[in-house]
């Protein structure tokens, strides 16, 4: 009875992913239509006909009246994936060919290419990015001077995970950006119990910004997303997670914030099964591990120029950029409300002491609510951009599906 | 019981250092600065003239179709700039002036920083500034134009005594600067504006100006770099005595509520409803 009602569930959520799925593809197909100028790019025209043929063979598979339709269970995910494809295709190569939206991936590709020919990143200025690369000049940062930002100010992994791009000739580093994003899809994907699968990666499609829009415009968090996708994975091995903490915080500095949350995690899970010997000696081999991991890539350039190293990892960190803001910080970019970023900055502090007092002390409860703590820090801080806040959700996800298993663990 | 304690106690510390760093931080201006990309690092294509510009700026011409005009990207000297020059011909054409202007213009908040700030920057002059004896009207310029749509503030920059000459709505400082070697000046726009006795304005234009008239055909070039803003951080207001006593209002408040749950919750803790 148990087993029956499972595939019964199983065959309902089967054809509500591929009714998600056929929705999300009609709703790409227009946008590419839109964006795709199909006057003079003949392959958007068929790869829309693909696709739109692929929303209705999904129409139909959802409302078909037969439970063999579990032999393709997979089509849902298969299907996102490639309309995930064919907007990266129209995007990159017929709305924007050749030309990212960020100067963040400008600059890291452009480093990339410096230290090929020997050269150290941090210490040069990297203006000249911009216009190889043709950056959209609305999405170029500025710093309180009025100044462009033509400097490194990423660790150093965000540019030396680029390289296979450059030993493979390929021109447009947004591709690399796509490989780690079906990545952390399909390790979502298949790390979810099976009878959950078909639903797992619906909050990620909620929008098409997250899966497409921010890639394909040369936002590169997927590049750290992966990495603390499998630290999830492999949380119960510290020296691996540790491993993947460490790689993630090498790639941007994002998942920093993540850091004091993690030693907790490490200190106080399994309380009732592990020894306080046990925890600590697992928090230090996860802080040693993720130091280490940390260190490797960055350790040449440190090495090379500490000040300039520091200065360009740093500066991101600790503001030194126009106050531009979807979060808080808007009271004072549209409303004139006059506050400095330092008000922002304690503010940002303060609400994160705030979690991590009661991460602590409600640690059974909160656990998994940590992949929330650093988008809101992010949003109260007075640099607070989307991208800030949406690239947690592949590991809330992950989140939600550990409290499945554990349930089910418990239930059965 | 105790655990939520913690809970309740972190949040009202929570509002309340924010409400202390909000009262504390208020009416300090941020203001970022008012010419943006001063330094002139990304050059893009203006598809109306199909040249290139300076991200942010604007490239404006006054020039008869024998003249000609251009702003580029130049080192002088060992030092990265940006070159204006113009070239008037000799031929007898209507306009007057030959000119290139590189502008931004400023209004709002960029307006009120640029009336707070004093505005810096290196000036490479290679030519005398010439103006009609008689009338002490210009005849050339090489140097940085403000213009609020009425009056006119010219900074010139070249190898001339220091003056100044007043017009109704013209006013020409000439600052004087050696000829053919890179030099460090600064201007006071809002101090020129006082001394005209001319209003704050509501919108400007800040330009590097570069022109010449039909009496000097020829060639002209000057190098402008390392634009510099220097605006103060200072207090605009602080929070009124009404305003604060708000914030106070609402941290009681807060805490109030926060307590209040509290009590609840150790009541009903103590009536045996809690798990």
């Amino acid at each position: 009875m148990s087993n029956r009602t499972i595939t019964l569930n199983e065959t309902f959520l089967i054809r509500l992913s591929f009714l998600f799925a056929a929705g999300f593809i009609l709703a790409e197909g227009l946008q590419n239509w839109i964006r795709g100028d199909i006057e003079t790019h003949p392959e958007v025209v068929v790869l829309l006909l693909i696709t739109y043929t692929l929303a209705f063979a999904l129409f139909i598979l959802a409302t078909l009246n037969s439970k063999s339709i579990i032999c393709v269970k997979d089509l849902a995910f298969l299907s996102l994936v490639a309309s995930i494809l064919v907007s990266w295709y129209v995007i990159t190569h017929v709305e924007h060919p050749g030309a990212y939206q960020t100067d963040a991936l400008a600059f890291a590709h452009y480093s990339a290419i410096l230290f090929a020919r020997g050269i150290n990143p941090y210490t040069q200025s990297l203006d000249s990015a911009l216009t190889i690369f043709s950056v959209n000049p609305q999405f170029i940062t500025l710093t309180p001077t009025g100044d462009l930002v033509s400097t490194l100010n990423y660790p150093a992994l965000q540019f030396l995970v680029l390289f296979p791009i450059l030993w493979l000739h390929i021109q447009d580093a947004r591709i690399m950006i796509y490989v780690f994003e079906l990545l952390t899809l399909f390790v979502i994907y298949r790390w979810t119990p099976r009878e959950i699968r078909p639903i797992v990666l619906i909050p990620l499609f909620a929008g098409s910004d997250l899966v497409i829009n921010f890639s394909a415009g040369a936002v590169a968090d997927f590049l750290w997303v992966l990495p603390l996708v499998l630290m999830v994975v492999w949380i119960d091995r510290p020296w691996l997670s540790g491993i993947m903490f460490g790689l993630a915080c090498a790639t941007k500095q994002t998942p920093w914030l993540l850091a004091p949350f993690l030693i907790v995690w490490f200190m106080r899970d399994g309380r009732a099964i592990i020894s306080v010997r046990q925890r600590i000696r697992r928090t230090l081999t996860f802080t040693a591990c993720a130091i280490t991991a940390f260190t490797i890539p960055n350790a040449w350039f440190m090495w090379l120029n500490f000040t300039a190293w520091y200065t360009g990892v740093v500066t991101p960190a600790l503001g030194n950029l126009v106050v531009l803001s979807q979060g808080l910080s808007l009271i004072t970019l549209a409303l004139g409300v006059p506050l400095p970023p330092q008000f922002y900055l304690i503010t940002a502090v303060v609400v994160g002491l705030t979690f991590l007092v009661n991460y602590f002390t409600y640690f059974e409860k909160m656990r998994l609510t940590v992949w929330a703590f650093p988008a809101i820090i992010l949003w109260l801080s007075y640099r607070g951009l989307q991208n800030y806040f949406v690239f947690w959700m592949p590991l809330l996800v992950m989140s939600a599906v550990l409290l499945y298993k554990k349930r089910f663990n418990n239930e059965t | 019981m105790k655990h939520r304690v913690v809970a309740l106690i972190s949040t009202a510390l929570c509002f309340l250092a924010v409400s202390v760093a909000f009262a504390n931080y208020y009416g300090q201006i941020f203001q970022p600065s008012p010419i943006l990309n001063p330094n002139m690092k990304f050059w893009t294509v203006d598809p109306n003239t199909n040249s290139t510009v300076p991200y942010l700026w604007q490239i404006d011409e006054i020039r008869g179709p024998s003249d000609n005009a251009s702003v580029f990207q130049a080192a002088i000297a060992s030092r990265p700039g940006v070159s204006l020059s113009v070239f008037r011909s000799n031929e007898n054409e209507s306009s007057v002036w030959t000119t290139v202007h590189l502008r931004q213009d400023l209004h709002g908040q960029a307006l009120d920083a640029m009336f707070n700030s004093t505005v810096s920057l290196w000036v490479f002059p290679t030519f005398t500034y010439w103006y009609n004896q008689r009338y002490k009207n210009p005849e050339n310029v090489f140097g940085i134009e403000i213009n609020d749509g009425s009056n006119l503030v010219w900074y010139v920059f070249a190898d001339d005594q220091n003056q100044v000459y007043q017009f109704p709505h013209h006013r020409i400082i000439v600052i004087q600067t050696p000829l053919n070697v890179w030099s460090y000046r600064s201007v006071d726009i809002a101090h020129e504006y006082t001394q005209a006795g001319w209003k704050k304005p509501d919108s400007l234009s800040f330009i590097l100006i570069l022109g010449t008239t039909n009496i000097h055909p020829g060639n002209w070039v000057g190098y402008f770099s390392g634009l510099n803003v220097e605006t103060p951080l200072e207090r605009m207001s602080t929070l009124s005595a009404l305003n604060m006593g708000t914030l106070v209002a609402s941290n009681v408040l807060i805490i109030g509520i926060l307590a209040t749950a509290g009590i609840l919750m150790w009541k009903r803790e103590r009536d045996g409803y809690v798990n």
